[in-house]
């Protein structure tokens, strides 16, 4: 059924570009076909099976081309994120789901923050290789990185008094 | 931050796509619509090339075509025309085209009036030519009603005088017409405005 690449490869590189098109869409429903999307078009521009690079590469253009285009969405410079840390916060209930805080602080962040945090910290991406994406500069990188992370700390330190679920599973309150 | 991070990757980690949707993905991709894709684009840009290339030679044949169609008619039109202006010196006298036809043994091909000649010219005689290149009769004959003489040339309709349309032009003051008829191609010339009524 698959040419190359084993299954389990191939299936964990689509949950990687999930992951991913759900940072930038912060949203189950689009981030799936967003992925879907880039598949295709990452398997039409390569013989053998996509890399996470090329997939990558073809979430985020599709996404900027697509999706931002038609919902009219304004994507802020980089230069312009983090300035204004803290001054959104999320308004919804957050008991139900797993690290609700968490989900609800991300919700406030741009989707620019979300993009350079996913990939620096969940995929662990270096900031030339988060520049080279995004046809951005290191130091831009590294300080949307920064920027990003405190205002992420504040939003979730502001809302300490909502209960969340730590990793440990604890209950506590930042 | 260590803590945000860590529940960072848990949280993006715990986004995982479900089996079916994650399946139909994947073999969206990857199964047979993947090797169909590959073969498919492969044969689209190869198709696409070669689709350019014959395009390109098309336009470049067709173009070559018409400029060396172009030139044999207009060469042609010149030939006819010239012989007939030059007025040059008959080989053989005759009255009638089955005389010239057995006078002329040189030609490949059996001399013969073309079915809508008009009946007012008298034979004067003729002599061997050349049209195209071909070994040609040049066959004079006179208009007995304004005494002008009218020059038929006839060859045999060879590849490249086949491909000349039938036309009817001015050349130097000689309406020339060119037509191939009967596996033999003709040329008419006279004086304008004593216009054969052929064409």
């Amino acid at each position: 059924m698959f040419l190359r690449g084993s299954k389990q490869a191939i299936e964990k590189l689509i949950q990687s570009g999930y992951r991913y098109a759900y940072a930038l869409q912060n949203d189950s429903g689009e981030a799936q076909g967003l992925v879907h999307d880039a598949w295709l078009r990452a398997s039409k521009s390569t013989i053998g099976t996509p890399d996470k690079a090329l997939l990558f590469r073809c979430v985020r253009n599709i996404h900027i081309d697509q999706y931002r285009r038609s919902r009219n969405v304004q994507f802020s410079s980089v230069d312009d994120i983090g300035r204004d840390a803290g001054d959104q916060t999320g308004a919804f209930d957050v008991t139900e789901v797993p690290d609700a805080q968490l989900q609800s602080a991300l919700t406030t962040l741009r989707e620019t923050e979300r993009e350079v945090l996913f990939l620096s910290v969940v995929e662990g991406y270096t900031a030339g290789e988060i520049a080279e994406l995004t046809s951005s500069t290191r130091g831009t990188v590294l300080s949307l990185i920064h920027r990003t992370r405190l205002k992420l700390k504040n939003i979730m330190t502001e809302d300490n008094v909502t209960p969340f679920v730590s990793r440990a599973g604890r209950v506590g309150h930042d | 931050m260590t803590e945000i991070d860590d529940r960072l990757r848990d949280y993006y980690r715990g986004l995982l796509l479900n089996e079916t949707d994650l399946q139909n993905i994947a073999l969206s991709g990857r199964g047979q619509t993947r090797v169909n894709h590959v073969l498919f684009s492969w044969s689209m840009g190869g198709f696409t090339w070669v689709a350019a290339a014959v395009l390109l030679l098309s336009i470049s044949v067709g173009i070559h075509e018409y400029g060396t169609h172009s030139e044999r008619t207009y060469r042609t039109l010149n030939e006819a025309a010239m012989n007939h202006s030059t007025r040059l010196q008959l080989e053989f006298e005759a009255s009638t085209i089955v005389e010239i036809d057995r006078h002329m043994l040189q030609l490949p091909f059996k001399v013969q009036l073309p079915t809508a000649f008009n009946k007012q010219y008298s034979v004067l005689g003729a002599r061997y030519c050349t049209i195209n290149g071909e070994l040609a009769a040049h066959v004079k004959f006179i208009d007995r009603d304004t005494d002008e003489q009218v020059s038929l040339f006839m060859t045999r309709s060879v590849d490249d005088l086949q491909k000349i349309n039938a036309t009817s032009e001015q050349v130097d003051g000689v309406k020339v017409s060119l037509w191939n008829e009967s596996g033999l191609f003709y040329a008419m010339a006279s004086r304008i405005p004593s216009i054969p009524e052929r064409l």
